[in-house]
């Protein structure tokens, strides 16, 4: 304890540590020092979809799995949902790692009239892209994951914060079956309209991405 | 006798250690920065010149332990190592060693892996302060 008191008091008089190890009589021993800013790399990844499509309340058995767009619709008795789904495997997330954040981003190619708020939820339930339509829809988390202003500008990317969600599916906690879109408010009297890339869309650079980073 | 050496070791690796973190060694490093401790002092060498790269093990998005490579062999073998981690204000968040940098056959520089407590969030770390002390 006294050599600690001596120690920390030499340190605290802004001895070298050349001086202080003399002091201690480790002379004449090498004595390297090093330091360094670093920080711990994260590990990114970015997904494409693996699965969308949207549904249409006024076609209750259609699917619309290869459409080149995911439509999110409030219109009474005529709303339209998105789905997408994103294969986490490819970016090899260990269950215990951590998930630091993960955006989805959506590129919407025509906005609504009014700006709305679009809800993405997490999916609870099993959904294809080619045999999904407004009958067979699966249910969704009783909490929305995240929500987002669409403005009135056409041609803007949108994003949300699906982290927990990730996290989640990583660690095995919840089934990966994608995300729904929705309007938070559907039913309108007058029809909001937004149309959105989906992965079958010409450009590359519009189509819907899960942007990840993690520690492992 | 034997008990005071090593208590002069450790103390002389915690001073080293110690005396990094201040501000004015911080300066004088430059913020990457290896050599011998109080340049001038010419009773302490350095056994390598040019610095350590380092690489970190993660679980669970915790730093486990710090790779530490470039070691030079053999002017580092049978020296102890030890290292701390630091968080962007520069204090100490985790530590690791001394541990013995082992003697190879060989004159390819060295590699070690030093376990590091606690095990500190990966983003909080900022930045590695390290020391050998001999051979």
């Amino acid at each position: 304890m006294r050599g600690w008191l001596v120690l920390m008091a030499v340190v605290g008089a802004s001895a070298t540590s050349t001086a202080v190890a003399a002091s201690l009589g480790v002379t004449p021993a090498r004595l390297t020092v090093f330091a360094a800013a670093t920080t711990v790399p994260v590990t990114s990844c970015r997904l494409e979809a693996a699965a969308d499509t949207y549904v249409d309340q006024l076609s209750l058995l259609s699917n619309f799995g290869g459409a080149t767009t995911l439509l999110v619709w409030s219109s009474l008795l005529q709303n339209r949902r998105s789905f997408v789904r994103f294969d986490l495997s490819t970016c090899a997330i260990p269950p215990t790692a951590r998930v630091m954040t993960a955006v989805l981003t959506l590129f919407l190619a025509t906005a609504p009239s009014n700006s709305r708020t679009y809800v993405v939820s997490r999916v609870t339930g099993a959904w294809t892209e080619a045999g999904l339509t407004w009958t067979s829809q699966p249910a969704v988390a009783g909490s929305p994951t995240a929500t987002r202003a669409t403005g009135t500008a056409s041609g803007v990317v949108l994003t949300w914060n699906v982290a927990a969600d990730v996290q989640a599916f990583a660690g095995g906690s919840q089934t990966n079956n994608g995300w729904r879109l929705t309007d938070s408010s559907e039913d309108s009297a007058a029809a909001q309209q937004g149309t959105l890339a989906s992965k079958e869309n010409a450009a590359a650079a519009a189509r819907p991405t899960l942007d990840i980073t993690f520690y492992p | 006798m034997l008990h005071s050496s090593r208590t002069r070791l450790a103390l002389a690796i915690s001073a080293a250690l110690a005396a990094s973190a201040s501000p004015a060694f911080a300066a004088a490093l430059g913020g990457f920065h290896s050599g011998g401790a109080g340049s001038g002092d010419a009773a302490i060498s350095t056994c390598d010149a040019d610095g350590f790269p380092v690489g970190f093990t993660t679980s669970a998005g915790a730093v486990t332990g710090v790779r530490v490579t470039g070691i030079a062999d053999p002017a580092c073998e049978n020296g102890r190592l030890s290292l701390t981690l630091t968080n962007l204000a520069g204090a100490g968040i985790a530590g690791g060693g001394p541990q013995l940098v082992p003697v190879d056959a060989d004159s390819t520089d060295d590699s070690l892996t030093v376990a590091v407590t606690p095990q500190p969030a990966a983003e909080t770390v900022a930045g590695v302060r390290l020391v050998v002390v001999g051979p």
